[in-house]
């Protein structure tokens, strides 16, 4: 008797601390398995933010490519094509370089409000493309004109439409003169 | 001792089938647990080759970029690119200005110096007559400090088409060949900005789903593509699997932006096919030679006065809060 009680108290491990063992080891992997996913979240959130610079780049390339002293394009508009193949932005129906607009507020968090003004916004979509403000848009892109003697400073801004899942604002500043 | 045993049993042992179960249960618990676990590391093994593809489209969208933004830009004043006329002749010459024919010519600026045999002119003021180069033949006035060359004298040019460096079509000409340049990027001008011309290729194969660059300095003419000597194209992005070029005009009738349409996907050793995501990126780039061609002609004329003393400064900034 005494034999098999030492033996039971020497070399056995009772199933409650196996059971522990086991929950500790489960709590462990699922720790880790939560770093993996905030590593794919941010993985995915540095995608967003990779695409909405690229699209900030975008509007700002074309709003430099346009004349001083445009006043007429249509900046929010969609790029149409010509007979000789190539493409042009409707030069009607906007407001081209005149000075306005407005600009997301930086940081742009959940308590923000996003004024937006017409011909100087315009909801762009996962791929790039620009679609309607009842579209399926991904981001919102905000820009704003302003003159100074002969110098006009563009500032573009994107934010994602979603600002509970994309806090992200991406931002470019540039200026052309006449 | 017999009852003894049976004390043990039911005091602090358990059945073999009480342990079985609770086995049973907690195996079911695991297998769970790492089901979820592996699963996490797929995913996360193919977010890092997705991430990775993202930062080699960016690198190559930054190569394209840099380099659509400097064409058209001229290392060497004294050269006047035209297209496709390689020389100028002088129409009229009044009061230290000399009229020329500034259709399809580009890179002359206030500040520049045109050589007419062996003297040297600066250029003071650049006057086009009509705000719009879509008129054959445009005239116009450029205003030089030095010898003036006589009525019919021929300045000579030498054949870099399209102000801007962006050659939408292939003979520099006008006639468009559209469907190959939708696919094919070409560029020239003071692409590396170390004094000499550079013509570069882009080229999208779609049959390795790949975006190729090609370079050489140029001295004469701007090659005509397939015939010229080109350095060995290389890969600048794999994994492509539609890529587009769309060649933007201003108002008035300049080409002068690219719109770059690339669709890509992750490498496929790195991803289970299933999942294997394409992500598409539009991108605009714009020739600043081109704009300057273009403002001359807007404006009428460029004074020195209207010169930035700055290159416009772009800043590029990304915030992110999680």
């Amino acid at each position: 008797m005494e034999i098999i009680k030492k033996a039971k108290i020497e070399k056995g491990t009772t199933l409650i601390e196996l059971a522990v063992a086991l929950l500790v080891l489960l709590i462990a992997l699922l720790a880790l398995a939560q770093v993996i996913a905030a590593s794919v979240i941010l993985n995915k959130k540095s995608r967003e933010i990779m695409k909405a610079s690229i699209i900030c780049k975008q509007k700002a390339e074309q709003l430099v490519s346009l004349a001083y002293a445009d006043t007429t394009s249509n900046t929010s508009g969609t790029l149409v094509a010509n007979a000789d193949g190539t493409y042009s932005y409707p030069t009607t129906g906007g407001s081209g370089l005149t000075a306005g607009g407005t600009v997301a507020p930086n940081p742009y968090t959940t308590a923000s409000t996003l004024t937006t003004t017409t011909n100087y916004v315009d909801y762009v979509d996962d791929n790039g493309n620009v679609v309607a403000s009842t579209g399926n848009y991904f981001y919102i892109r905000l820009w704003k004109i302003s003159t100074s003697g002969n110098v006009k400073t563009i500032e573009v801004t994107v934010v994602g439409k979603s600002k509970a899942a994309s806090h992200q604002v991406a931002r470019i500043v540039t200026q052309v003169s006449n | 001792m017999k009852f003894l045993f049976k004390k043990l049993n039911e005091k602090i042992g358990f059945s073999l089938i009480e342990l079985s179960i609770a086995l049973i249960i907690l195996l079911l618990v695991l297998t769970a647990v790492f089901s979820l676990f592996s699963r996490s590391v797929k995913v996360n093994k193919s977010e890092l080759a997705v991430s990775d593809t993202d930062q080699q489209v960016k690198n190559a969208l930054s190569l394209i970029a840099t380099e659509v933004e400097r064409a058209g830009s001229n290392p060497d004043p004294a050269i006047i690119p035209t297209s496709p006329a390689a020389s100028i002749t002088v129409s009229s010459v009044n009061a230290g200005a000399m009229t020329i024919n500034l259709n399809n010519v580009s890179g002359i600026n206030v500040g520049n110096t045109i050589k007419y045999a062996s003297t040297n002119l600066v250029v003071t003021k650049v006057s086009r007559n009509s705000a719009y180069p879509a008129v054959a033949n445009l005239a116009g006035t450029v205003t030089v400090t030095g010898t003036l060359p006589t009525v019919g004298a021929v300045i000579t040019g030498k054949n870099y088409p399209h102000p801007g460096g962006i050659m939408y079509d292939l003979a520099g000409n006008g006639t468009a060949s559209w469907s190959s340049n939708s696919t094919t990027l070409r560029i020239f001008g003071d692409l590396n900005q170390n004094g000499a011309f550079y013509y570069t290729e882009y080229k999208y194969d779609s049959t390795n789903l790949r975006i190729t660059r090609a370079s050489e300095m140029i001295t004469g003419t701007v090659p005509s593509a397939g015939t010229a000597t080109y350095k060995v194209p290389y890969t600048i992005l794999d994994n492509v699997t539609a890529c587009n070029f769309k060649y933007i005009k201003d108002s008035v009738g300049n080409v002068v932006s690219v719109l770059i349409t690339l669709t890509v996907r992750p490498p496929n050793d790195q991803i289970v096919a299933a999942n294997r995501p394409t992500y598409t990126y539009q991108i605009t780039v714009t020739s600043r030679n081109a704009i300057a061609a273009s403002s001359i002609k807007r404006s009428g004329e460029l004074a020195a006065s209207s010169i930035p003393s700055a290159i416009p400064s772009i800043e590029i900034r990304a915030v992110a809060s999680y």
